[in-house]
């Protein structure tokens, strides 16, 4: 890996370990629909694990359109925020954990948030993965860059 | 924290506050030394006025659109003035405008006002930001006062100011400034006393000249200075300087200017021993007060002493090479001084370049023996590394002629945006414009002429018969330094120059040249602005900036007639050696060749390329980069990225330029160009002023442009917000 990947890389990782939550973005029919999600992410940046009851709706529209986006920023809701905020945009397709993948992934997720333990175990909690495609790291207001896990060709752009 | 200090409230103010000046004549004046009472304006109302026109983060995104470390001067100038302007353009909270007004009436009248910079002491290093920000001297009238304060508030921001911040690794946006108010002391004799010579601890050091003492500190005027002894106060040294002609006095519109001192005071040094040694006495008595060596400023009215400021002698700036503020305070350059340099300039020095160019050009370098040669290429060198040396030291000096105008254009007109100056500079005649519509004569010329099509088409451009276009041809290689663009070849350079003729043959109108309609309008409305409140000419000094911005295009192209007759000398040289059986590459330097032509070194063997570098497999893609808009509009096109002059042969009309940086003997390309991207940054380099000329979307300053963006790729370019959105990639060339 360069040395450019690199840096950009620990930048999103250190953004993402700032932050416990996300903003999910799922949609049905075309509308979109967001939640706010308590997530945790793999080291290699590969997926983001989010979990969720089997009745909401962010579920429902998963199981029809696993296409799913993220949302992660340090923004302090002050007007330094334009300069000195940065936001993460993560584009990946979302799928349920295989059962060889859940103590490694729910793990991962409970390390960060040991307080959801309840809501983790419960039978109406379901544990996706998203395997991430690209990140579009937004720094210094406006400008933007692009990591890529996949090889695919601008799936989501 | 108050907004507004008065001398009675000196015991509740600190240098937070008040600033280091401010706290200083507080305490000066509370212990009954000479001080004109002060009222100090604090950090609490910079801040009030900074909030309520939400200029923090207006400041925020400006200077941190980039890393401040990547920014280069030029870039950090182009921001000071945007937020500068910030402060010029702001609107003070009524109800603190109200209170300054009321405080300065009641307290000091309608008197003439000194109206001075107090900065707080942000690095603990005592007075280190000396002389790095504004103040303004005999001041009247409500509306004028607070356009004063505003300045000096603005001035926290000159370019100096962020650059030594920067040095001192200080948190930029936690900068304040407070004001001192006072009233303006118009001495007849002003000076400064080092109470301890930071040179030698033994003495003091006294500099008077005669009027205030604005034209001592710039250096304007040089001083009387007299050495003495710290112990008993006796004279040890009196230096006269070589004449005591100039003096700066109050001026009737305000401020104070520049006039000749009269006759009969020429010849006497502005003080008598009697008012040495009483400023001796009160400098003593200063130093008691605060232990420390002070830098001490005074002024004498029909025999009273008035204290204007006083400061710790910061011996260790004196004598810390690390310390770049002088550097930092040379970055202007007066008027005067300008106009001096434009004599030598446009007098001297352009008509001697071009002489010497035109000198050489007219030698035949193929009859010359090889001792011969090897002597011209010799000269040639070292004519080029002379008037590459004098383009530093002269030339671009010349280029602060904008920047000077810029600031004063924006003082006088307040326009809404801060480079609207620029209009007032662009659409002249220049050499890289001319050159431009030559190689538009020469594709007319292509077009009706096929065999010379066909020609250009094969890249060739000489021998088509064509007297026209071979004169035209003829001029482009030496008048306008066509041949110097760094390709180092002649063949890839004849087909650089004909592609590009090519490509204007597309252009059906011809180059479009971007008219200011309001080009007259903005002048009028200068000019009038102007009238009466500059220390200058007005017209004069737009003349003087219009030939700035002219020169700061034009001087590479008359540099670069040189340069291509060095290479002329050079390609001559790498033939012969090379029919002699020796390895001489365009990247052979001139000593090797010049070695090898005498027979004195073993070849060296050319550098060569040695391959492009493969960067590992990349994950980072750009979506969208940021720079400094420097010319306006939209547009969507494909980027061509010239890594190298030789790349240009591939530009075709509508592609979007994207290059490191652009030499103005290269931007013939210009007209053809849809938009340009260029990693250097600044309002006023070349490919800004090209792309303003020809009324094309600009952005400069983007870091990382030409590995960033591939050419093929499909692009937007915003050159109002300085944007570059790639949408999708091409194919990487």
């Amino acid at each position: 890996m360069n040395k450019e990947d690199m840096a950009l890389r620990e930048q999103i990782k250190a953004l993402l370990a700032s932050q416990p939550l996300a903003v999910l973005s799922t949609q049905r029919g075309g509308q979109p629909y967001s939640s706010l999600m308590a997530f945790a992410f793999t080291d290699d940046l590969h997926a983001i694990v989010v979990a969720t009851g089997t009745s909401t709706r962010k579920h429902q529209n998963i199981v029809m359109d696993s296409r799913v986006s993220l949302l992660v920023d340090n923004r302090s809701n002050r007007e330094d925020d334009f300069h000195a905020a940065a936001a993460v945009t993560i584009m990946g397709q979302a799928g349920q954990l295989a059962n060889s993948e859940r103590a490694v992934y729910e793990g991962l997720y409970l390390d960060r948030h040991p307080y959801l333990e309840k809501f983790s175990r419960s039978p109406g909690t379901t544990f996706f993965k998203i395997s991430v495609h690209h990140y579009l790291l937004v720094t210094r207001f406006q400008k933007v860059m692009e990591y890529h896990i996949s090889d695919e060709i601008d799936l989501f752009s | 924290m108050k907004s507004i200090y008065f001398p009675e409230n000196q015991p509740e103010a600190d240098a937070a506050s008040v600033g280091g000046k401010g706290l200083a004549l507080l305490n000066m004046h509370a212990a009954g030394l000479p001080v004109p009472p002060p009222i100090c304006i604090s950090t609490r109302a910079y801040d009030r006025c900074v909030d309520d026109n939400h200029l923090r983060e207006k400041i925020g995104l400006e200077l941190y659109r980039k890393n401040i470390r990547d920014m280069r001067w030029e870039e950090i100038w182009d921001a000071s003035l945007r937020i500068q302007h910030l402060f010029l353009k702001a609107v003070l909270p009524q109800q603190l405008e109200e209170e300054i007004l009321a405080a300065i009436s009641e307290a000091l009248g309608s008197q003439p006002l000194a109206i001075r910079s107090s900065a707080p002491d942000e690095d603990g290093a005592g007075g280190s930001f000396a002389g790095l920000h504004e103040s303004y001297v005999n001041i009247s009238g409500e509306q004028e006062i607070i356009k004063k304060i505003k300045r000096v508030w603005a001035s926290l921001w000159s370019d100096r100011a962020i650059l030594y911040r920067q040095e001192l690794n200080l948190e930029v946006l936690r900068s304040r400034m407070a004001v001192v108010i006072q009233p303006f002391a118009a001495g007849e004799v002003s000076g400064v006393l080092f109470t301890r010579n930071p040179l030698d601890n033994d003495q003091m050091v006294l500099e008077a000249v005669h009027g205030c003492n604005k034209g001592l500190v710039d250096g304007a005027v040089a001083p009387d200075r007299w050495l003495i002894a710290r112990k008993n106060g006796q004279i040890l040294e009196h230096t006269e300087p070589e004449t005591r002609d100039h003096l700066f006095a109050a001026a009737t519109a305000g401020g104070v200017s520049r006039r000749r001192l009269d006759a009969g005071r020429q010849n006497s040094p502005p003080l008598d021993t009697h008012l040495i040694d009483e400023l001796v006495q009160v400098g003593s008595d200063i130093e008691a007060m605060y232990g420390d060596g002070q830098d001490i400023e005074w002024t004498i009215r029909q025999g009273n002493l008035t204290l204007l400021q006083a400061r710790p002698v910061t011996a260790d700036h004196a004598e810390n090479s690390a310390d770049k503020r002088s550097w930092y305070l040379s970055l202007t350059r007066s008027y005067d001084n300008l106009v001096a340099l434009r004599e030598r300039l446009f007098d001297t020095l352009i008509p001697q370049m071009d002489a010497d160019a035109a000198h050489l050009s007219a030698m035949s370098l193929d009859e010359l023996g090889d001792d011969e040669l090897a002597l011209e290429l010799e000269r040639r060198h070292n004519l080029n590394e002379r008037w590459t040396s004098i383009y530093w030291e002269d030339f671009i000096p010349f280029a602060h002629g904008v920047r000077l105008f810029g600031e004063i254009y924006n003082e006088v007109v307040e326009p809404l945006d801060a480079f609207e100056f620029v209009a007032l500079l662009s659409g002249q005649k220049m050499l890289s414009t001319e050159r431009n519509d030559l190689f538009l004569a020469c594709a007319r010329l292509a077009a009706t002429d096929e065999h010379l099509l066909s020609n250009l088409k094969r890249g060739i451009v000489e021998g088509s018969g064509n007297d026209a276009f071979q004169a035209h041809i003829h001029t482009l290689r030496s008048h306008f330094s066509t041949n110097s663009i760094g390709v180092g070849n002649a063949d890839t350079i004849d087909g650089i120059i004909a592609a590009m003729v090519l490509q204007y043959t597309h252009l059906e109108n011809g180059p479009d040249r971007a008219a200011c309609n309001d080009h007259d309008m903005l002048e009028a409305r200068f000019l009038e602005k102007a009238r009466h409140k500059l220390p200058m000419d007005a017209a004069e000094l737009l003349r003087l900036a219009r030939e700035s911005y002219r020169l700061r295009d034009d001087d590479n192209i008359h540099l670069g007639r040189i340069g291509q007759e060095l290479e002329r000398a050079a390609q001559v040289t790498r033939r012969r050696l090379r029919t002699a059986g020796q390895p001489a590459g365009t990247d052979t330097a001139v000593a090797d060749l010049l070695l090898m032509l005498q027979g004195k070194s073993k070849a060296a063997a050319p550098r060569g390329n040695g391959g492009t570098a493969t960067l590992p497999h990349s994950r980072i893609r750009a979506r969208q980069l940021q720079g400094q808009p420097a010319s306006r509009g939209i547009v969507t096109g494909r980027a061509r990225v010239i890594d190298t002059p030789a790349d240009l042969a591939e530009f075709s009309r509508g592609d979007v330029l994207v290059i490191d940086s652009i030499d103005p003997t290269m931007t013939f390309f210009a007209p053809l160009a849809a938009a340009i991207i260029e990693r250097r940054g600044g309002m006023l380099i070349h490919g800004a002023i090209i792309a303003r000329e020809y009324g094309i979307p600009c952005i400069t300053g983007v870091v990382g442009a030409t590995e960033l963006i591939n050419s093929g790729d499909r692009i937007t370019v915003d050159g109002y917000l300085g944007i570059c959105t790639i949408h999708t990639r091409g194919s990487s060339q």
